[in-house]
């Protein structure tokens, strides 16, 4: 049950962030027409989730600190960084699309770059941050690779709970993991790509 | 003292460069016409600070704004393409930049623009429930609410249809002259400028070719290309009345042609013998195309010619030798 429950929490918050840390990305990105943000952040795909957590394995070897609690936190970290590429890229589209024009009339109406990014142009993003989230909630939830890497056996999620029971030789349990991992992922990805896109571009 | 002075504002791009000087007075709305890629809304850009000027100064109440963002100008912006926020209803999009004097309540003053441009009751509607005129108005009251210094309109009208353009050019001139502010218009129409501008600024190939009221800037136009652009009319050169040395035009318009016989000849400048080319009827009169020695003559009549040939006169006040 608590692998659920970590597997559950992690993807939100992960995703969540992500999709934030995304939206002013692709926003960014779109505003200046830049191409080089987007390529620095899909770094982390490139590089694969094995190699990304041994990077993080070799800063957390320099802490002092050993707890779950920072083991729950660099596996977080290591799920953003894992997310963020296609966090940005489901975005990108719906940023490019937001007219210059309506930050030009929000200055012109005394109101700030931010201003006009957190009141008119992330609303605007609203069907694309939905698929966002889904999109990054899925893949955090079957991520395994750098969780292995980090979680030095304190955080256990969905995926490493799979593994533990394939290597006992428990099909049965590891099937029933891997239904309830499907069945949360297409609920999240329903829940991604339906609702109404109002206030926003499609 | 000028409101707004630009001093030699230069902006050069690759293929097109802007230099313009001109003032405007306090309250008062001007126009800018000019064909396509006359530098029309580089020049607005450059006074509402989306562009930054190469050189020159741009003054709005003796204070040097040339370099100061956008949103420390307090010039307010109309679109061409609305630019309401899709995020924020009617109320809202009003709301964004509304500027109230302590004690006076938003959601009243908000409700005082709707009214103001005649869409009352409108504030909980979504914008994107609105028609492409209402959208507009919606625009013009999100400005005026951030009381700007200047109101700059750049093409406004050019989505609209025909009869909405003129219902809402209307109300615009209206809005001017109840609140008093400063209004900078651009349009490609001059129909539209002729309807409500204070004055009107020529714009060709980035200079400014003349500027004066609409009367002086139609009846005295200062140079052939602003005498064209303002109406229709005649351009014939010199050198067909035996002056060889310049190459100037006499320029008329067509309502002053006159075709019956005239009595002082000294007090006219006269074509004789031109050719009936065309004749179009257009309810209120004839607009005919007239043939004088290879060049082509407009000329509006009240009847149509019963002959093929026919002798022109023209007031010599109403004559101008341009160039």
């Amino acid at each position: 049950m608590s692998a659920i429950l970590n597997s559950i929490i992690i993807a939100a918050l992960a995703s969540f962030i992500a999709m934030k840390m995304a939206s002013s990305i692709a926003v960014g990105a779109a505003r200046r027409k830049s191409s080089f943000t987007v390529l620095l952040t899909s770094l982390p795909m490139a590089v694969g989730s094995v190699s990304m957590g041994l990077g993080f394995a070799f800063i957390a070897a320099r802490m002092p600190i050993r707890n779950t609690a920072f083991s729950y936190l660099l596996v977080l970290l290591a799920h953003i960084t894992a997310v963020l590429p296609f966090s940005v890229r489901t975005m990108m589209p719906g940023a490019r699309r937001i007219p210059e024009r309506l930050s030009l009339a929000a200055k012109t109406l005394g109101g700030s770059t931010k201003q006009a990014y957190r009141r008119i142009e992330y609303p605007m993003l609203k069907p694309y941050r939905r698929r966002a989230m889904a999109f990054a909630f899925a893949l955090s939830l079957g991520e395994t690779n750098a969780t292995l890497a980090l979680s030095e056996g304190r955080v256990t999620t969905i995926p490493i709970l799979i593994y533990k029971m394939i290597d006992q030789y428990n099909y049965q349990g590891a099937s029933a993991l891997a239904v309830i991992l499907i069945v949360v992922a297409i609920t999240v990805f329903a829940i991604g790509e339906t609702g109404g896109d109002e206030n926003g571009i499609s | 003292m000028a409101y707004l002075e630009c001093k030699d504002l230069r902006r050069v791009h690759t293929q097109f460069s802007l230099d313009v000087s001109f003032s405007m007075d306090k309250g008062e709305l001007l126009c800018i016409i000019g064909p396509s890629g006359s530098g029309k809304s580089t020049l607005l850009s450059l006074i509402c600070g989306i562009d930054t000027p190469d050189s020159g100064t741009i003054l709005l109440d003796g204070k040097d704004i040339s370099r100061e963002p956008i949103q420390r100008r307090n010039i307010g912006m109309v679109f061409q393409d609305f630019s309401l926020f899709l995020s924020m209803d009617v109320a809202k999009n009003i709301q964004y930049g509304m500027k109230t004097e302590p004690g006076k309540d938003k959601a009243r003053e908000t409700e005082r623009l709707l009214e103001m441009v005649g869409l009352q009751g409108y504030g909980k509607r979504k914008v994107t429930e609105l028609s492409g005129g209402e959208a507009q108005r919606v625009a013009l009251a999100r400005a005026v609410a951030a009381k700007p210094q200047i109101l700059l309109l750049d093409e406004p009208l050019s989505a609209l249809d025909a009869p909405l353009r003129k219902r809402i050019r209307t109300m615009i001139r209206q809005i001017h002259d109840s609140t008093g502010i400063t209004m900078l218009y651009v349009t490609h129409d001059r129909e539209e400028a002729f309807a409500i501008a204070d004055r009107i600024m020529i714009m060709n190939g980035g200079t400014i070719e003349s500027i004066g009221t609409p009367e002086e800037i139609y009846h005295h136009p200062k140079n052939l290309f602003s005498a064209f652009f303002t109406g229709d009319g005649t351009g014939i050169p010199m050198s067909l009345f035996g002056d060889k040395t310049e190459k100037k035009y006499l320029f008329f318009r067509p309502e002053d042609i006159i075709f019956d016989e005239i009595s002082d000849q000294d007090k006219y400048v006269i074509l004789k013998n031109a050719e009936v080319f065309s004749v179009e009827y257009t309810g209120s009169g004839y607009v005919l195309k007239l043939n004088f020695k290879g060049y082509m003559v407009t000329a509006y009549s009240q009847r149509r010619p019963e002959s093929k040939t026919m002798d022109l006169a023209i007031p010599a006040e109403a004559v101008a030798t341009l160039s």
